[in-house]
């Protein structure tokens, strides 16, 4: 069953429909557990390509409860360390060797998400006087959530328990209005805007040829390039304001994912504003602990602020490994993570020289904002051609384009890219200032009636006029 | 939320999507007609299978071309000239297939079947006349009948049009597939059928995948729609041609007892002529798949194969010689299918040497 589409819509209403049939808990964990084993159901062909994953989530399950009675340290070690190959084991990563994998095929939808939820349950599992209950039922709805399984975001167990016992979510008419309005907004995100960028990146690679003029290739440079992180925005915040909608009717408030992300005046802000979810994961359990540990190492105390840039270089180079298993994908990870690592050397640089006044002013201005935001979202497209191409397809496109139509064409994206973006803020900042009654006029819920109504039609059109499905979630092969 | 609120908003939503709709709608249906149900088409007593009806006119319009008039003869087919005796020293072509055969939307001059008459008139220096029983809808099952028909017209060649769709059409390929009864019956395939009948959408589809660096992913995507493109070919589509090859050994067969030389003229579909001419290829799919299992079938059976994907010159948008969104060849197209069927025709064979014999005496039915 895709996310999104009509048949997940269909289940999201009957499932909250039942859901809302009554406020006792358990009916409430009984019908979202019936949900979320059916959703999981619907990706397999036979009940034994499910087995692998139901392993996985029984050891899990094991592992934290045994760690919550009290491990000796190696032992905790050593479970973070099983729940770990077998993770890598089951997703088949190209460092372990080929004749350990199951040869027939299994469910690995989601497997990604899981992980992370089951592997903070076990991390955190280490302070059992900050654990929440956690039974089986409780366990399964919280890593099997099917609203957030196939492409999370990543919820923390303690948030997802007090939604689903103390501090669950209210479901007024104005409730259901904002969740509907957020899974329009996700559906118009995917299946219009998304489908818009993809179709135009398309078409500038299909037209590419050897012939092309200066001006063509320059053009294609900068659109080939800043397309795809367009498309994986849409695409990628599309689904989480899908989801976030489809959560609403469970009473459940996941975590955000996005924050204008593109807004970001340089990369370490980039990534506090994508993924959030899973930037703040791996800060949590990844970036901390590292940096903590590598600073009770370090003698020279002028060291010390650089051990961030390790720490951060390490996170991030693990971010963009783990979108994917093949040597693409390391070196889109090694990318992000000099990315910030520079950047994060760049601030130690420029503070010690401005001091922190200085720099924060500096952030401040007008113009420093700006050609940060061309370069930072300049940059982003660049780590993302390992995403969405290979080396092959690149090199290809390298010799078609040239050495001169490429330099130019980025170094132009920085500047255009520069304007958009001031461009859209503005506009943004003018659209929200029109008032009625001390709020902004684009607010007030008949204007967002309106405007749901015409990115529905938008909606039932483009799909109308593809007839080809609703693309895929980017995220969800990850 | 007041109370009005519940009345109001609804009311928004709903007076929202009418205010746009409704214009655009009516908009696009003035600014690009169509006609696309061919009116002198029917089943009758005389013919319980479709079948044009005599001395009939009708006009169709693909909403992005032009008008076109189908005048069909005292036989039903759509020639100009009468199916009665064969006029002294002129030479007959019969034409079975389906709309791409019959020039779907296509006015009669620019058609295969015309331009073909007249290049072949040229060449022979006698009237050739091209009586075309292509019928919209047609399916391949139905050759043999439909061969039988144009048999008895007393023709000097047997001209058999196909195209991906013919294949497609053919009821058992869509009945057997359990996943399509379904889907047949499925309110969601039968809102979005309801749906894509606006000339909203339609001309949506136009604009927006009438460049093949649009249409060509989307297409490849569509589920089974590219199946004949797909390496290896799936069992359905095997079972298919193995359907067609038998159903062509008829039409040789009878064809030879009358003496008739057959031509068979594969006609593609628009992705697969935009995959064939230009510099895309996509990994899996292989456009010249089905045109060469054709001529394998037709050099089973002893039957000429003409093929115009090779026709196309390279480099050319698919949206030149089809109608993007509705997929049939357009009047270019029809220049193109014409000039392999020429290729084929006037290469040395039975027809060629018809024509270039002394006209021969008062032959016909």
């Amino acid at each position: 069953m895709a996310v999104p589409s009509i048949s997940f819509l269909i289940l999201v209403f009957v499932a909250a429909i039942l859901f809302n049939l009554s406020s006792a808990p358990r009916w409430r964990q009984f019908v979202l557990l019936v949900t979320n084993v059916y959703f999981l159901s619907t990706f397999v062909h036979a009940p034994a390509e499910l087995i692998p994953y139901v392993g996985f989530l029984g050891l899990g399950f094991a592992l934290v409860h045994m760690v919550r009675r009290g491990v000796p340290t190696i032992a905790y070690a050593a479970s973070i360390a099983v729940l770990l190959f077998s993770f890598f084991w089951l997703k088949k990563y190209t460092f372990l060797p080929s004749a350990i994998f199951i040869g027939s095929p299994y469910l690995l939808v989601g497997m990604s998400y899981v992980f992370f939820r089951v592997m903070h349950l076990l991390i955190d599992a280490r302070y059992p006087e900050d654990a929440y209950r956690l039974t089986i039922v409780d366990y399964v709805n919280y890593t099997l959530n099917f609203t957030s399984v196939t492409s999370g975001p990543i919820q923390r167990y303690e948030e997802y328990f007090r939604m689903t016992t103390s501090e669950a979510w209210g479901l007024g008419p104005l409730d259901i209005g904002v969740g509907l309005e957020r899974i329009l907004i996700g559906l118009c995100k995917i299946m219009v805007l998304a489908v818009f960028v993809g179709i135009v990146q398309q078409r500038l690679a299909y037209h590419l040829t050897p012939d092309s003029g200066m001006l063509d290739r320059v053009g294609t440079v900068m659109g080939l390039t800043a397309l795809y992180p367009i498309y994986l925005y849409f695409n990628f915040s599309g689904y989480t304001d899908f989801v976030i909608g489809a959560g609403r009717f469970f009473r459940i408030k996941l975590p955000e994912n996005f924050d204008r992300p593109f807004t970001a005046t340089s990369f370490i802000d980039y990534w506090n504003r994508w993924h959030m979810s899973l930037s703040n994961w791996l800060k949590s359990y990844v970036y901390t602990p590292l940096v903590t540990s590598l600073a009770r190492h370090v003698r020279n105390p002028d060291l010390l602020p650089y051990m961030s840039a390790v720490g951060l270089f390490a996170t991030f180079f693990l971010i963009g490994a783990w979108h994917g298993r093949t040597a693409n994908f390391l070196f889109f990870g090694l990318l992000n993570g000099a990315g910030v690592a520079l950047n994060q050397g760049y601030r130690i640089v420029m503070m010690k020289r401005l001091g922190r006044k200085g720099y924060a002013a500096l952030g401040n201005s007008g113009w420093y904002s700006f050609i940060c935001r061309g370069l930072t979202f300049t940059w982003v497209a660049f780590t993302l051609l390992w995403f969405w191409s290979d080396w092959t397809e690149l090199g290809r496109f390298a010799a078609m384009l040239g050495p001169v139509a490429i330099a130019a064409g980025w170094g132009s994206l920085v500047i255009v890219a520069a304007i958009a973006l001031h461009v859209l803020m503005r506009i943004r900042d003018r659209s929200l200032a029109p008032e009625w009654r001390d709020r902004p006029v684009l607010n007030s819920r008949y204007v967002r009636t309106a405007w749901m109504s015409v990115m529905l039609l938008c909606v039932l059109v483009v799909q109308g006029v593809m007839d080809a499905g609703p693309p895929g979630i980017v995220y969800k092969d990850f | 939320m007041l109370k009005r609120d519940f009345l109001l908003l609804p009311l928004i939503a709903i007076g929202t999507m009418l205010i746009l709709i409704v214009p655009a709608e009516w908009a696009f249906r003035t600014a690009y007609p169509a006609v696309l149900a061919d009116a002198c088409i029917a089943k009758t007593p005389l013919h319980p299978y479709a079948h044009g009806l005599a001395n009939c006119t009708s006009y169709l319009k693909a909403s992005e071309g032009p008008w076109a008039a189908n005048r069909y003869n005292a036989c039903g087919y759509r020639t100009p000239e009468g199916c009665g005796l064969k006029p002294v020293g002129s030479l007959r072509v019969a034409v079975v297939g389906s709309s791409t055969g019959a020039g779907y939307a296509v006015r009669y001059e620019d058609t295969m079947s015309a331009r073909a008459a007249r290049a072949l008139s040229k060449r022979c220096g006698r009237p050739v006349e091209f009586q075309n029983l292509g019928v919209p809808g047609e399916q391949s099952r139905k050759l043999a009948r439909r061969s039988t028909e144009a048999l008895s017209l007393v023709p000097d060649a047997l001209l058999v049009v196909i195209s991906p769709f013919d294949f497609e059409l053919t009821a058992d390929l869509r009945a057997d597939d359990p996943a399509e009864r379904t889907a047949k019956k499925s309110p969601v395939r039968r809102m979005k059928a309801a749906i894509s009948s606006s000339r909203m959408l339609y001309m949506g589809s136009y604009f927006l995948l009438r460049d093949d660096g649009s249409y060509l992913p989307i297409y490849l995507r569509s589920g089974s729609n590219p199946d004949f493109m797909r390496v290896p070919m799936p069992p359905r589509w095997q079972d298919a041609l193995h359907a067609f090859d038998v159903a062509m050994a008829k039409v040789a067969r009878q064809a030879r007892e009358h003496g008739v030389p057959v031509t068979l003229l594969f006609v593609p579909q628009r992705a697969e002529a935009a995959m064939a001419s230009s510099h895309m290829h996509q990994a899996g799919f292989d456009p010249q798949q089905l045109p060469r299992m054709l001529r394998a079938i037709a050099a089973r059976n002893g039957v000429a194969f003409a093929d115009m994907l090779p026709e196309i010159p390279p480099q050319t948008p698919s949206a030149t010689i089809f109608y993007p969104v509705n997929g049939h060849i357009n009047a270019e197209g029809h220049a193109l299918a014409s000039k392999a069927l020429l290729r084929r025709m006037t290469a040395p064979g039975k027809f060629m040497d018809k024509c270039l014999a002394p006209a021969p005496g008062l032959v016909g039915r």
